[in-house]
């Protein structure tokens, strides 16, 4: 099972750093991701990069069972 | 590692005529020629004090070093490794923790929380790049702090040394902004008001897509 990694918002809202989860592209991952952590959490992703293995992904991307999802909320950037 | 026990090396020993050689050997034209003629640090590993490393930052890799680190940044750390026999300028920028943000007041505490395999290999892609754009360049930084960082610590700090100013100033500037542009790093600003995340989310480009910086930022830009 493929691996997804949260951070920032993604993290908070579901409450948690990590899970595995069923799915073969990103976007049945992250329908599964929806499905489990609600509403609040689809918010967060339609505003987020998913990355597979440290590298941006479109949704049709294929993913296997070792690979790394991650989801990467917008970054704050800083004003400094 | 080495390379970095290389350089305290030469920071103790540098009133030794072996380690100025560099230097004394030097004739005006040297300091006009690329960074190939740069010659990099001695290769005599005594004096070395690999204690002085913030335990949780990589060491320099060659003439770069980039890391992420829970401990305080160190400027003198930074400086020590941008300065270079062949380098007259050195350009350090240190990003520090503020105490507002936006109309925000009475932010007390930051916390970065990085994506940390991806965030170094995109800070290895920024120095990659400022390389490939100002090959004058000879020493770079870019370190990143995560975890808590009280207000008015450095929570980053990027830095290039080079012959010239022209290229140190346009290199640091872009390192800057391309950390900021590519790496996932995000803040979490504790404020009188509860907490949250910044302020004005972007998202994550890769480094080749950073615009150079301009050479005069507007003043007053926040960006």
């Amino acid at each position: 099972m493929p691996e997804v990694l949260l951070f920032a918002q993604a993290r908070e809202v579901a409450g948690r750093t990590g899970i595995m989860v069923e799915g073969t592209t990103v976007a049945s991952v992250i329908e599964e991701l929806i499905e489990r952590f609600g509403p609040e959490f689809s918010d967060v992703v339609a505003v987020s990069n998913v990355w597979v293995n440290g590298e941006p992904a479109e949704s049709d991307s294929a993913v296997g069972v070792n690979d790394e999802v991650a989801i990467l909320p917008p970054v704050s950037g800083g004003l400094e | 590692m080495i390379d970095w026990i290389l350089y305290h090396w030469l920071v103790r020993n540098s009133f030794d005529p072996e380690a100025l050689t560099p230097l004394v050997a030097a004739d005006p034209d040297a300091l006009t020629q690329p960074e190939g003629a740069c010659p990099d640090a001695p290769t005599q590993p005594e004096g070395a004090d690999p204690g002085a490393l913030p335990d949780s930052l990589t060491a320099p890799v060659g003439r770069d070093w980039f890391g992420l680190s829970e401990a305080p940044l160190r400027l003198d750390d930074v400086n020590e490794f941008l300065v270079r026999p062949s380098c007259g300028a050195n350009v350090v920028f240190t990003g520090t923790t503020r105490d507002h943000a936006g109309n925000r007041d009475g932010v007390d505490l930051l916390t970065y929380e990085a994506y940390e395999s991806a965030a170094l290999r995109r800070l290895a892609e920024v120095l990659a790049e400022a390389r490939m754009r100002w090959s004058e360049v000879v020493a770079l930084v870019a370190i990143h702090r995560v975890g808590d960082v009280p207000v008015g610590e450095a929570a980053v700090i990027v830095g290039a040394s080079s012959p010239h100013r022209e290229a140190a100033f346009s290199a640091a500037g872009f390192c800057i902004d391309a950390v900021k542009a590519t790496v996932p790093i995000w803040k979490r600003e504790r404020h009188s008001g509860g907490a949250d995340w910044g302020l004005e989310g972007a998202s994550l480009i890769n480094a080749a897509a950073v615009s150079n910086p301009s050479p005069s930022p507007e003043i007053g830009s926040e960006s």
